[in-house]
């Protein structure tokens, strides 16, 4: 395991970013977005290992279309997608993997656990 | 040979009835007329029979020259008298000419008596003649008179002769005497008696062939009167029903047989007894008929006619139909009466049991509270129960004659006429036709309809009959559900919506809470200062945050469930106002945003204080958390007709159109980050809707991107 591996979170809330900032940032290179248009400004700027994006993002796109987007791109094809929200149903899960998500967690989720399912991948 | 005698005899006919026959007034005259001719051709042939008897005297040498050619003379002068008699009554004079004739005849032979042999004279005879003829033609007290005047005559011939003062001046002598005598005697015993006879034989034929005749046409009338009787007894006796016929003295003349199969009784047992009938007549309807009795005993009174009940001999009821009449000859004597008596107890069931029926589906439509009728086969009604005037409030004298397309809108009367005439065309139930009509106040009144064809016996339609229900409230009902039904499935979907967003926008804060408590916990020991300090300040925040979501969230769920009344009061719209608008004066400072209250002097509305504060809060704060730092809100009232307007202006971001109706709508909760990033429920204007409405009043916004938003909200004054 190594501090290399680069996280994009996508997250509209502030204090949630540095909650995930808290958690987070000790274990993997962390950049954070708090909506579409930062998300597509950090993009370029690196080759990301796994994806953190909450659905709900405010104004814009939300994060399905961000998912969606993702997948179409050749190099995020298979890239892990975890998708945290506090969205609880059902049918709102099957929408996020059937966009493309590679796990859907509910909110509020435990800090280690958080981590660990991030750890998994690497 | 024998045809030419015919010819000859019908030739001598046809003369002879041309010489006798007479014009005259009457069958008598034409019959003395014929008579009388006929005796005038014989007395023509005496006269020449006569003559000849005188002339013969001659050649025998009987008696002088002188006598005998007189004599011969004498009855030549009756020729002319006797044609000249036939030519009178011929010509009608009857009477006269038998008068002229007979007297002139009677003085012709006295004149004879006297001039030939005097009281020897053979003329005498001659007046057998003219006495029998007078006594013919004339009277017979003719007779009697002539023969008076012929004894006379000849008594007085006898005085003169015997006193020697007549001589007959002519004679005969002994021997002519003799002969003229037996030859006169001859000829009137010939004509006479031959003519009596003819006569008498003539009659006595006459009477035997009347008898003959009056026998036969008897015999005739008799056998007639037989078969008649006959008929009549036949058809009396084998009448079917009880007929009788009573005296004028109370009492059967006749009564037939068939009155035993119908009471039991004889008719003996009514000819012996009188009052038989009275008897066995149910006692209820007793006095009527002997009411009847008197009646029509009293005078000839034409028919009449009662029903009865009687007691057969084996006690079981019958019901009679009594009909009777008065009977009187041909010469208007009053014969009694005839009655008739007809059992129609079978009749009577079934007339009981069709009125029950009949009564029973009366009383069924008149009070059933459906609408029954019947139409012709042009769609006429001609019947209708009493319900016409409480669905459509047309008595039932309305409706009759009138169609039940007359009460519908035109479109719907050409629609339902178009359905009628094909079902009358070709018969066949109509089932749940939905119409539309007009009530007679002018409601629209909707009818269901069922009805079935009235078929003759060719099975032509001739009209139908039905039921009509009112509709009108289920209808409205059945719309009324149905949009129910739509706005729950709306309200249900706006609902699931809202409830994924509130429980998202519940369960968010948590990620926080649980997080940096978590750090906080575990990693106490490591954290500094700094980090200390932002993780309890983020968890404060995020407490304030869920905690004005779980309040706004309890407000609103009481508001739907009815537990937040509608509590009004009358108060000072500025009073309540302002110092709401203080206690934000403080976060708007923080800003530096100017909130300019535009509401002077007293305005009075009648309100629930704790909503229009809640409203107010709502619609100033979000109007701070929308505008940037050196902005302005301004907060104003006025009055709008029947209304008061409250308006809450910025000069914030604005809000895109599209979003401009959604922002009050459970449907779409949206919660905006203000200008420092505050944080919204995305509930407050959702609560404000619904706390407006329940004043009657109504709120609404319009914004222009970038410049700002003006909220606005109405209530009713009061005036």
């Amino acid at each position: 395991m190594t501090k290399t591996a680069k996280l994009l979170i996508v997250e509209d809330d502030d204090l949630n970013q540095k909650l995930y900032k808290a958690v987070l940032s000790k274990e993997f290179d962390t950049t954070f977005c708090a909506n579409d248009v930062q998300f597509y400004a950090a993009l370029p700027q690196k080759k990301f290992d796994i994806f953190l994006i909450d659905l709900a993002l405010g104004k814009g796109e939300d994060g399905i279309s961000l998912i969606k987007k993702l997948r179409q791109m050749d190099e995020y094809k298979s890239t892990p997608i975890i998708v945290v929200t506090a969205y609880a149903f059902k049918r709102d899960e099957d929408t996020a993997m059937a966009a493309g998500a590679t796990k859907f967690i509910r909110k509020p989720v435990d800090n280690k656990v958080l981590v660990n399912e991030f750890k998994k991948y690497f | 040979m024998t045809e030419n005698v015919n010819k000859v005899r019908s030739w001598a006919e046809v003369k002879w009835k041309t010489l006798i026959d007479v014009k005259a007034h009457n069958d008598e005259d034409v019959r003395l007329g014929r008579l009388f001719n006929t005796l005038m051709v014989i007395s023509t042939a005496i006269v020449i029979l006569l003559v000849i008897v005188f002339l013969m005297m001659i050649p025998l040498g009987l008696s002088n020259y002188t006598t005998i050619y007189l004599a011969a003379v004498f009855p030549l002068v009756f020729i002319p008298l006797s044609i000249y008699c036939i030519l009178s009554a011929k010509h009608g004079h009857l009477k006269s000419s038998i008068n002229i004739y007979v007297w002139t005849n009677f003085a012709a032979i006295s004149g004879a008596v006297w001039l030939f042999d005097g009281i020897y004279s053979p003329a005498w005879l001659l007046y057998i003649w003219t006495i029998t003829i007078a006594g013919t033609l004339l009277t017979p007290v003719y007779s009697l008179w002539m023969t008076s005047g012929v004894v006379l005559h000849y008594a007085l011939l006898l005085f003169f002769y015997k006193l020697g003062l007549y001589k007959p001046p002519l004679t005969f002598g002994e021997a002519g005497r003799e002969y003229a005598t037996i030859a006169s005697l001859l000829i009137m015993f010939m004509s006479t008696v031959g003519l009596l006879t003819y006569l008498n034989m003539k009659s006595l034929q006459k009477a035997l062939n009347d008898l003959h005749n009056e026998i036969a046409e008897h015999k005739q009338t008799e056998s007639e009167l037989n078969e008649s009787n006959e008929k009549y007894r036949t058809v009396a006796d084998f009448t079917y029903d009880w007929e009788y016929w009573v005296g004028p003295d109370g009492k059967y003349i006749y009564i037939s047989p068939s009155c035993e199969r119908i009471t039991g009784y004889k008719p003996d047992a009514f000819i012996n007894d009188p009052e038989l009938l009275t008897s066995i007549i149910h006692t209820h309807d007793r006095p009527t008929f002997v009411n009847h009795l008197s009646e029509v005993m009293q005078d000839d009174c034409d028919v009449r006619r009662i029903d009865f009940r009687i007691i057969t001999r084996s006690g079981e009821i019958r019901w009679i139909s009594h009909t009777c009449c008065s009977v009187s000859s041909s010469a208007g004597k009053w014969l009694g009466r005839r009655g008739s008596n007809s059992d129609i107890t079978e009749r009577k069931k079934i007339e009981e049991v069709l009125r029950k029926s009949e009564d029973k589906f009366r009383s069924i439509a008149e009070t059933i509270s459906d609408w029954i009728w019947e139409v012709d086969s042009e769609g006429k009604y001609i019947y209708t129960n009493p319900r016409s005037k409480d669905i459509l409030g047309y008595e039932p004298a309305e409706i009759i004659g009138k169609t039940p397309f007359d009460f519908m809108p035109p479109e719907e009367a050409e629609h339902h006429r178009k359905i009628f005439n094909d079902a009358v065309k070709t018969p066949h139930s109509l089932r749940v036709i939905e119409n539309i009509n007009f009530h007679k106040n002018g409601s629209i009144v909707i009818l269901e309809t069922n009805a079935i064809p009235i078929l003759d016996a060719e099975g032509n339609c001739t009209g139908y009959r039905g039921i009509d229900r009112d509709i009108t409230e289920r209808k409205l009902a059945e719309q009324k559900i149905q949009k129910i039904n739509e706005e729950l499935k709306e309200l249900n979907a706006t609902k699931d919506t809202f409830f994924s967003i509130i429980a998202h926008d519940l369960k968010s804060p948590f990620q926080g809470l649980l997080g940096y408590s978590q750090i906080l916990s575990t990693e106490y020991s490591t954290l500094n200062e700094e980090e200390k300090l932002f993780f309890i300040q983020s968890i404060y925040d995020l407490s304030k945050s869920a905690f004005t979501l779980l309040e706004n969230l309890l407000i609103w769920s009481r508001i739907q469930t009815g537990k937040i009344v509608f509590n009004p009061d009358v108060f000072n719209l500025q009073e309540e106002i302002m110092p709401t608008v203080e206690m934000l004066m403080q976060v708007a400072s923080n800003k530096n945003i100017l909130v300019e209250c535009q509401i002077h002097g007293k305005t009075l509305v009648q309100a629930d204080k704790n909503m229009i504060q809640t409203v107010v809060r709502n619609l100033v704060s979000n109007a701070i958390k929308f505008t940037n730092p050196d902005g302005k809100v301004i907060i104003s009232l006025r009055q709008n007709g029947k209304f008061i307007e409250v308006s809450v202006e910025d000069t914030g971001v604005g809000i895109r159109k599209e979003n401009l109706d959604k922002i009050f709508k459970s449907g779409a909760v949206v919660s905006t980050k203000g200008t420092a990033n505050e944080e919204g429920t995305g509930l407050g204007l959702i609560l404000c809707a619904e706390m407006i409405k329940m004043h009657g009043g109504k709120i609404w916004a319009e914004s222009k991107l970038g410049k700002g938003s003006k909220f606005i909200f109405q209530i009713p004054s009061i005036m």
